[in-house]
């Protein structure tokens, strides 16, 4: 292949498993008539390949050979030399494959992903009863598979591989196919993951809130000789609650988290939000409904909505976010709340900010938005949005071109306290158009915003 | 299954070593790789120690391997589970003198083949001439996997921290290539292309080193 930089993007396209029909075409045709080409991809794959097994992104159980439930023996068991011997030596290969893993039989065995405490080296396998974290945050890994990020100051006990007793601060669960039903005690809760992404924070009240950012999770009350354990909800994404002392439970209205992946931060004290909560007026299907407040997230494509995979917020191709907007608080929308014209937010603000609402191009802004804020020069878009949903099913675009909804981006300066936003359009059921976004950065030291 | 806070290790868990009526599993393959009621030791099985060894070591470039083939990595895990099944399966009919990657690709490249069948054309990358291009390629370096890894740890502690972080970005907390381009102002492309230039880096890296080694 005589262009060698179309075949570098082909070969990203493959590696990333974006590729077209096309440009799988192409790149079967240039390694079919290429020896370099082959060569070239050969290379790049078993790299890949190696980086994301090295980095525990896929890997078969270390545990190679373990025991089912075997029946009891009759006898003690009686070692000849060749059982000792292969005993010894199946020993041997399991350590050694973790070899660069640190051997402590004492705890539980975990993997350490990433930490910012020194005392934790990315990729050593460490064994611990407890983790006590001032500050600061440790990602792991545990045999089970199930992956926990913990947000200083946080206090948890392991129990088991599938079993985490979080005394005090937030972790937040990811758990694979092999895991479901890894389990999350507090001293008022006990979290059943259903197979999912889930938080959950025991406040210094000692109230437990749990949050799911994926599938679902069953919550019962904790454990108790006096009382049986009752089941107190199933939480689905995009729900909260917390949990008091006396069993009882209500909707959290919205969560504080960092990072793409939805750490939850409750109880951290950096970064401080600037929304510091969003509430509506609505009485929703999922009654535990709760918004998702991302601390300074605004920036990287960041997800849109609440249970749809594809769209972020984005700046308009081949711009920059402005200045301005970056690291803005940034709050994941529901994306059916376009149908329902009389919805009101709430949302708390910490210190004195510059709110930003981005509105769907294609649908008249609503009267408060045009009343109470003051319409930019920047635009934002949604996407890719999958062809199929109703949202962009009158945006035409080219075959195999991604669809993007644009909006305008509205501003109004407030003072710290709560502020009232309204429905997505005045009256009439546009339920076509996207949902608008919102986003607060604080007032000290904004630059003014000028053409992006 | 929850094990209780009391319960030992499993490797550590002398059960493991009752070979009478033990059934031993690869727990996250989730079959039986072995039932022996004998109590002799495990030649009727057919799986040795050096046979386990061989498939611990061996797992980083099947891995590889039928990643290659597959045309991504985002189902190889699940094929490399299937070959494992079938080389325990087929442990007895390994032949100690032969190399044990070279005969385990042969049944690696065999699940992949199985695994094309079940797919969609679309998501099919390679062709069946191109699969067969790329493994008789990669046969023909069929090579100590575990120095290779070792190798690849030398090399990646020898990158720019600034190339280092972007792999620790992609591939140790999964972030999509284009987010980690937008969060650098850079475009896909470049970004694709600073990857691609990365990992060229690393393969000449681990061929140097594993060169060096060999003449030590």
């Amino acid at each position: 292949m005589s262009d060698k930089s179309r075949f570098v993007t082909l070969c990203h396209r493959v590696l990333e498993g974006q590729a077209n029909e096309a440009e799988l075409a192409e790149f079967r045709s240039a390694l079919r008539d290429d020896p370099e080409c082959r060569q070239a991809y050969r290379q790049q794959i078993k790299i890949h390949a190696y980086l994301t097994w090295q980095h525990g992104r896929a890997a078969v159980d270390e545990s190679l050979v373990i025991s089912t439930k075997p029946d009891p023996p009759a006898t003690p068991p009686r070692w000849n030399v060749a059982q000792l011997g292969l005993a010894l030596s199946l020993l041997i290969l399991v350590a050694g494959l973790t070899g660069w893993w640190l051997s402590s039989p004492s705890g539980i065995p975990l993997v350490v992903i990433s930490a910012s405490d020194p005392a934790f080296t990315k990729g050593d396998r460490v064994y611990r009863q407890q983790i006590d974290l001032a500050d600061g945050s440790l990602k792991f890994r545990l045999d089970s598979g199930a992956e926990v990020e913990a947000v200083g100051p946080v206090q948890l006990v392991l129990v088991s591989d599938m079993l985490l007793r979080v005394t005090q601060g937030s972790v937040t669960v990811d758990v694979g196919d092999d895991a479901i039903g890894f389990q999350v005690e507090t001293a008022d809760a006990q979290i059943i993951d259903l197979g999912t992404r889930f938080g959950v924070s025991v406040r210094d009240s000692g109230e437990t809130d749990v949050v799911v950012f994926e599938g679902a999770v069953d919550v019962h009350s904790a454990p108790d000789k006096s009382k049986p354990s009752n089941t107190i909800a199933n939480l689905k994404e995009g729900e909260a609650i917390r949990v008091g002392k006396n069993r009882a439970s209500q909707r959290l209205t919205s969560v504080v988290v960092r990072g793409d992946r939805d750490e939850v931060l409750a109880g951290s004290k950096d970064p401080i939000p600037v929304i510091t909560d969003i509430t509506d007026n609505g009485k929703h299907k999922w009654k535990n409904r709760c918004y998702s407040v991302r601390v300074a997230g605004l920036g990287p494509p960041t997800k849109s909505y609440a249970g749809i995979r594809g769209p972020k917020w984005r700046p308009l191709g081949g711009k920059r976010l402005p200045e301005a907007m970056r690291g803005a608080d940034v709050v994941l929308m529901y994306s059916r709340d376009r149908f329902y014209p009389e919805l009101e937010y709430y949302v708390n603000l910490s210190v004195p900010s510059r709110l930003f609402v981005w509105h769907d191009v294609r649908l008249d802004p609503p009267d408060w938005l045009t009343q109470d804020f003051q319409k930019t020069t920047i635009k934002l878009r949604s996407g890719p949005w999958p062809p199929d949903n109703d949202i962009v099913s009158q945006i035409e675009v080219s075959e195999g071109e991604e669809i993007y909804v644009e909006y305008e981006v509205w501003q109004r300066d407030v003072p710290a306290g709560m502020v009232t936003l309204g429905g997505n359009h005045n009256s009439m059921r546009k339920p076509r158009f996207a949902m608008y976004g919102i986003a607060a950065k604080a007032l000290e030291d904004e630059p003014a915003i000028s053409e992006p | 299954m929850i094990r209780s806070a009391e319960s030992p290790h499993p490797i550590y868990n002398q059960d493991c070593w009752h070979f009478s009526r033990v059934r031993f599993i690869c727990r996250s393959l989730k079959v039986i790789v072995m039932e022996s009621t004998s109590s002799s030791n495990t030649h009727a099985s057919g799986i040795s120690p050096e046979f386990t060894q061989h498939l611990i070591a061996s797992q980083s470039a099947l891995y590889a391997f039928i990643a290659s083939l597959m045309g991504g990595v985002s189902e190889a895990n699940d094929v490399l589970q299937e070959t494992n099944l079938k080389l325990c399966n087929k442990a007895s009919e390994y032949d100690p003198a032969q190399p044990f990657l070279r005969w385990a690709y042969v049944f690696a490249r065999f699940e992949v083949m199985a695994w094309r069948k079940k797919q969609a054309r679309s998501r099919i990358v390679l062709d069946d001439e191109l699969v067969a291009m790329i493994a008789s390629d990669w046969d023909a370096t069929a090579g100590d996997a575990s120095q290779q890894i070792t190798a690849l740890e030398g090399c990646l502690s020898k990158l720019p921290q600034q190339q280092r972080e972007l792999l620790d970005a992609r591939y140790g907390r999964g972030e999509a290539v284009q987010d980690i381009a937008a969060r650098q102002c850079r475009t896909e492309n470049a970004m694709s292309a600073l990857f691609y230039r990365v990992r060229k880096t690393l393969a000449d890296c681990i061929e140097l080193a594993l060169r060096q080694e060999a003449y030590e």
